[in-house]
């Protein structure tokens, strides 16, 4: 069960991110569920299998455009790192965890595109902060009505950062 | 060794981190055409489970759609055979107010071919059956496909069968749709010409040549060809008329001998066909 919960975690982001994301998009913004997941993930299970789910995760992604495959693992291997220290060292509450999504997503896009679009950093940058603003602005709520939900339905979520219960 | 165990130990989440990033900026670093090569490597393994329940679900739906699609078949198929079957019987009491001579069907006895001769043509097939099976020389040969040819020499046990794609076994014919006659012979393979129509003929491409029952050696209706191609013929009297058989003649195993005429009443197929399952599907499918 220990190991069959993020396979089942991720399929389930996988198919909101696949068929529930662009429906509510705004405009070019839209809220990245797989984020949410390798960072709710690392929060909960500490930074060596953050990194590692973050990998594979991304890695899966990547098979979608295998021409820039390993950059969604790069990633998102150091956003489950992060998730994963974060998650064993700060102060718990809604704020904090909306302020870690927005943070990661956004961390997320500085390293997407800075690779993906280099060496036209302009490019990069104005992307940056025309879309990855606003999205991870929108992966946030989003993020935090996932694992509002999630608490709802009674599953394992991150309540305090660096504890969690059922 | 012992610096790398310290540092890894001390560090394991930094290394794993570290670890993960060479491998995934190796991935990145790979050739175009490699990295294409190692997506499609790992998504076929990944997703082989998936696409295999995919391919089963498929399946699935398609054998319930094709289920669906039968058991209307099979509904309509009922129906209608129930109207041929008054129209048959108001056909025979037709035929018999008019004195026509009582229409017949004929039995197909199943035979297995063992045999060929040796002519690198083929014209000749052995099957399994002979005189002890009813057989005679010059009864009809079928296979799914249409007229085969006819039995040329019958033993106790054994038959020869004189295939039509054989110079010398000429069969007279009629186009199914208009009626026309001609005589139907072999060119090669399994094409034939239909010969002696006249240039005013109504023959089209695709129409189905069927026995003529000219001669009373074989008897009339049995699919022998569909016609290919219409043409003038060079001397402006006739047709050229070519035709394809449906029958492999090179590749005959089993054949069917009509041998004696029984009247339709009797026909299995009409009178004593299990009538069960359509009689379920048609109750099942009543609203």
């Amino acid at each position: 069960m220990k190991h069959i919960t993020p396979i089942i975690g991720i399929l389930v982001y996988l198919a909101l991110q696949a068929s529930v994301a662009h429906r509510i998009a705004i405009g070019a913004v839209e809220p990245d569920f797989i984020v949410v997941c390798v960072v709710l993930f690392g929060l909960q299970r500490g930074p060596i299998a953050g990194s590692f789910f973050g990998f594979f995760v991304g890695l899966i992604v990547d098979l979608a455009n295998p021409g820039f495959l390993g950059l969604n693992a790069l990633a998102k291997t150091v956003l489950g790192y992060g998730a994963g220290r974060l998650g064993a060292a700060t102060s718990p509450g809604v704020v904090v965890l909306f302020i870690v999504f927005f943070v990661a997503s956004f961390a997320h896009d500085i390293i997407y595109l800075l690779v993906f679009m280099w060496p036209h950093l302009g490019s990069a940058l104005v992307t940056l902060f025309t879309v990855g603003l606003g999205s991870a602005l929108y992966t946030a709520i989003a993020g935090i009505v996932v694992e509002r939900l999630l608490a709802m339905l009674g599953a394992r979520v991150v309540t305090t950062l660096g504890q969690t219960r059922r | 060794m012992h610096l790398f165990e310290a540092v890894f130990e001390k560090h394991r989440d930094r290394t794993v981190l570290v670890v993960l990033i060479i491998v995934s900026l190796g991935l990145m670093a790979l050739p175009e055409p490699a990295q294409l090569e190692v997506g499609r490597s790992i998504l076929a393994r990944l997703m082989a489970p998936a696409q295999h329940m995919t391919a089963v679900m498929h399946d699935y739906t398609r054998v319930h759609a094709e289920n669906e699609r039968l058991a209307r078949m099979v509904a309509t198929l009922s129906l209608e055979r129930e109207r041929l079957l008054q129209f048959r019987d108001e056909r025979e009491r037709l035929r018999r107010l008019a004195e026509f001579k009582e229409e017949q069907t004929r039995k197909l006895v199943p035979a297995e071919v063992i045999g060929r001769d040796f002519d690198r043509l083929q014209t000749n097939l052995v099957i399994d059956k002979g005189s002890s099976a009813g057989f005679r020389e010059r009864m009809p040969v079928l296979s799914y496909g249409g007229l085969v040819g006819s039995l040329s020499q019958v033993f106790e046990n054994t038959a020869w069968v004189q295939l039509l794609s054989s110079k010398n076994h000429p069969v007279s014919c009629m186009d199914k749709r208009s009626r026309v006659v001609g005589v139907l012979e072999w060119r090669f393979r399994n094409f034939f010409e239909l010969k002696h129509v006249g240039a005013v003929e109504d023959v089209m491409a695709g129409d189905t040549l069927l026995t003529s029952g000219f001669g009373g050696t074989i008897p009339k209706g049995y699919v022998v060809a569909v016609v290919t191609r219409v043409a003038p013929a060079s001397d402006g009297l006739s047709l050229r008329i070519d035709a394809r058989s449906l029958v492999n003649f090179l590749a005959l195993e089993e054949v069917f001998v009509m041998t004696d005429e029984i009247p339709w009443e009797r026909s299995l197929f009409y009178n004593n066909a299990d009538t069960s399952l359509m009689r379920d599907i048609l109750l099942r499918r009543r609203p």
